[in-house]
C-alpha cells in the first residue's frame, strides 16, 4: 500500500482533465489520473493505495469521472483535511471511502500507516490522525454502499 | 428564515432548520452530454420508471459538435434514451450552453428547485431558482425519485449598492466578490443577493454563475421571488456589502478564480497567445456586443488568436442580425460553435505549452484549457477584447 500525497485546493481538472470526459469507463479514465500534476502516477498506482490531500480536495467541476478515475485505479481510501462539496457528494454516492482528517496535511507520503475505525494511525510514530465522523444521514448512504443502493432500498421500502 | 430555507421549506411542505438533512423534492433535473451518460446508465440499472419525463432536461453542450467518436457514441446513446423515455425537454447540439438554455427557454422559475449535473447549476439563481449542482449519480437518483438529499445551508447575504460604471461589468463585480469571500468560509453555504434592482438578467447570470468558484452551494437573486415566499435573515451567518460604483476592471490570475487583482496592476506585462469570449459566464449578446464595440474596424494582434463562442444559437442569430459577428470576424476573430468548447479544456481552442489565455470564462485552474504549462487569466469581455487587440493583458479604460 502506498500513499499518494497532494496539497491544498486540488481541483477536479487535475484529477481528470476535460479532454478525457468522453471516456466513461473507470479503467480508461484511470490511465489519465492526475496526468498533469503527477504524470508517473497512472503507471504506478496499485489497488489498495491511498490518496491523502490538504484543504478542499476536489474543487471545481462536478465531473463524476474524477471519482470514477480514482476508483478505476483501485484507490481504497481518500483522506483530506476537507472536501469540496460536489466531490464529497460524488464520492459518498459512488461508495468511495472518504475520511475527513483535519491533520491529514501532516501525514508524509513515505509514512507507514494503518486505517482504523476512527482515523489514520502512523505505524512509525504511533500517532492517530483522527477523522471527523460523518453525519448519520450520510453514513446511511455509505453503509448502504452508495446512493443507488440507498435509493433502491428506499424504493422497495416505499412499495 | 433565509431565502434558500424558504424555498426548501416550501418544497418539503414543512418547516426546516438550518443544518438539518432532508430529501427535498425538486421541480426539474438536468444533465448534459458529459454528465448524463453515466447518470443514464446508472438510472437504467435501477430498472424503475422515470419520475416525471416532463421535468427531466437533457442538453448537449460540452463536446458539441463531437470531438471524437467516443463523444458521438455517447450522444447517440442519449438521443435514443431520450426518445424511449419520452423526454420532450431535449436540446441537441444546435441549441447552446445548458445554463443559458435553462434560462432562455424559461425552464427555471423563481422559488423553484433545480438539480443539475453540472457545477454551474447555481447560474439559475439569477432568476431566483435554487440551482443545486451535483454529479451524475445524483441525476440518476433524482430521475428515479424526484428528490435530492441536502443539508439545509447557512446563508451569506451580499447587499449590492450603487450601479456598475462601464467598462466595469458584472464579471468584474463577481471577481471583486470572490476576492472578498476568500476571507470567509463559503463551502456549503448559499450566497443571497439583495438590492440587485440595478442589474440586468445577463449581469445576474454572470454573478450567480461565478459563486460556485468561491465554494458556494448556490447563489440566489431575490428580486423576482414570488410574493408568497416570505423570508428574513434567520440562517444568515455573514452580511457583506458590495459597492458596485467602486468596481473597476479586474483579473483572476492563475490558478484560482479568487486570485484577483485590478487589471491596471498587470496591464502591458503579460503577453497573450489566446483570447476567449464565451461560456455560461460571459457568452451572451451583451458580452459579444461589448467586444464588437471595442474591435470594430480594428485588427486582433498578430500574436493572438481570438475565439468567440456564443452562449446559444439564439444569441448567435441575434449577434448576426445586429452586425456584431461581422465586426468580430472582420477584426480577425474565430467563431466557435455555441457550446462549451475550450472553456473546460474539452476541444476547439486548447492551449499549447507555456501559452497564456485571457478568458471571459469561469475557471483558471492549472492546465484547465490545455497544456499543463499553459495559464489562464479570467476577465470581462471588455478586458478580453482590448487585450486581444494589443496582444498583452490590457485595461479596457486604456485608449486602443
Amino acid at each position: 500500500m502506498r500513499i499518494w500525497k497532494f496539497g491544498d485546493l486540488i481541483d477536479t481538472d487535475q484529477i481528470i482533465a476535460g479532454t478525457y470526459l468522453q471516456l466513461n469507463d473507470p479503467a480508461e479514465l484511470a490511465k489519465h489520473l492526475f496526468e498533469k500534476l503527477r504524470p508517473e502516477m497512472a503507471g504506478q498506482v496499485q489497488a489498495g493505495d491511498i490518496i491523502i490531500a490538504g484543504r478542499r480536495l476536489g474543487i471545481g467541476s462536478s465531473r463524476e469521472q474524477a471519482v470514477l478515475a480514482i476508483k478505476g485505479a483501485g484507490v481504497r481510501l481518500v483522506a483530506a483535511e476537507s472536501f469540496a462539496r460536489i466531490f464529497f457528494r460524488n464520492a459518498v454516492n459512488l461508495g468511495l471511502p472518504l475520511l475527513e482528517v483535519p491533520d491529514a496535511g501532516q501525514i508524509r507520503e513515505d509514512e507507514e500507516i494503518a486505517i482504523s475505525e476512527t482515523g489514520i494511525i502512523s505505524l512509525s510514530s504511533g500517532r492517530e490522525y483522527k477523522a471527523r465522523p460523518l453525519a448519520p444521514f450520510i453514513r446511511n448512504i455509505t453503509e448502504a454502499g452508495g446512493l443507488m443502493a440507498y435509493v433502491r432500498r428506499n424504493l422497495v421500502k416505499g412499495g | 428564515m433565509s431565502a434558500v430555507t424558504a424555498i426548501i421549506a416550501k418544497s418539503l411542505g414543512r418547516g426546516v432548520e438550518v443544518g438539518e438533512f432532508a430529501e427535498v423534492p425538486v421541480h426539474l433535473a438536468f444533465g448534459h452530454d458529459v454528465s448524463a451518460p453515466i447518470g443514464v446508465r446508472t438510472f437504467n440499472e435501477l430498472g424503475t420508471p422515470i419520475w416525471d419525463p416532463e421535468r427531466v432536461v437533457i442538453i448537449f453542450d460540452h463536446f458539441v459538435p463531437p470531438s471524437a467518436p467516443a463523444a458521438a457514441n455517447e450522444q447517440q446513446m442519449l438521443r435514443q434514451w431520450v426518445k424511449q423515455q419520452g423526454i420532450k425537454n431535449f436540446y441537441d447540439g444546435d441549441n447552446g450552453v445548458c445554463h443559458q438554455i435553462l434560462i432562455e427557454k424559461q425552464l427555471v422559475k423563481p422559488g423553484e428547485i433545480l438539480v443539475g449535473a453540472d457545477s454551474h447549476t447555481c447560474s439559475s439563481g439569477a432568476v431566483g431558482c435554487l440551482g443545486i449542482g451535483v454529479g451524475s449519480t445524483e441525476l440518476a437518483a433524482a430521475m428515479a425519485t424526484g428528490r435530492v438529499w441536502m443539508k439545509v445551508p447557512e446563508t451569506i447575504k451580499v447587499r449590492l449598492q450603487g450601479k456598475l460604471r462601464a467598462p466595469a461589468s458584472a464579471k468584474d463585480a463577481a471577481l471583486v466578490l470572490l476576492g472578498m469571500l476568500r476571507e470567509h468560509p463559503v463551502d456549503y453555504r448559499v450566497i443571497e443577493f439583495s438590492g440587485d434592482g440595478t442589474l440586468t438578467l445577463p449581469e445576474r447570470i454572470t454573478m450567480a454563475n461565478l459563486m460556485s468558484e468561491g465554494g458556494a452551494k448556490s447563489a440566489l437573486f431575490t428580486d423576482d421571488f414570488p410574493s408568497h415566499l416570505t423570508y428574513d435573515d434567520r440562517g444568515v451567518v455573514l452580511n457583506l456589502m458590495l459597492d458596485l460604483d467602486s468596481v473597476t476592471p479586474m483579473l483572476a490570475m492563475p490558478y484560482s478564480p479568487d486570485n484577483v487583482i485590478a487589471v491596471d496592476r498587470l496591464t502591458d506585462t503579460v503577453a497573450v497567445q489566446q483570447a476567449y469570449i464565451g461560456s455560461c459566464t460571459n457568452g451572451r449578446l451583451e458580452d459579444l456586443s461589448i467586444a464588437a464595440g471595442i474591435l470594430q474596424g480594428k485588427r486582433v494582434h498578430p500574436g493572438t488568436r481570438l475565439i468567440v463562442a456564443p452562449a446559444s444559437s439564439s444569441v448567435l442569430i441575434q449577434a448576426i442580425e445586429q452586425g456584431i459577428i461581422t465586426s468580430l470576424l472582420s477584426a480577425g476573430a474565430i467563431l466557435a460553435p455555441a457550446a462549451c468548447g475550450a472553456c473546460f479544456g474539452g476541444h476547439i481552442g486548447l492551449l499549447g505549452d507555456g501559452e497564456v489565455c485571457i478568458s471571459s470564462t469561469n475557471r483558471n485552474f492549472k492546465g484547465r484549457m490545455g497544456s499543463g504549462s499553459s495559464q489562464v487569466y479570467l476577465a470581462s469581455p471588455a478586458t478580453v477584447a482590448v487585450s486581444a487587440l494589443r496582444g498583452v493583458i490590457s485595461d479596457p479604460r486604456k485608449e486602443c
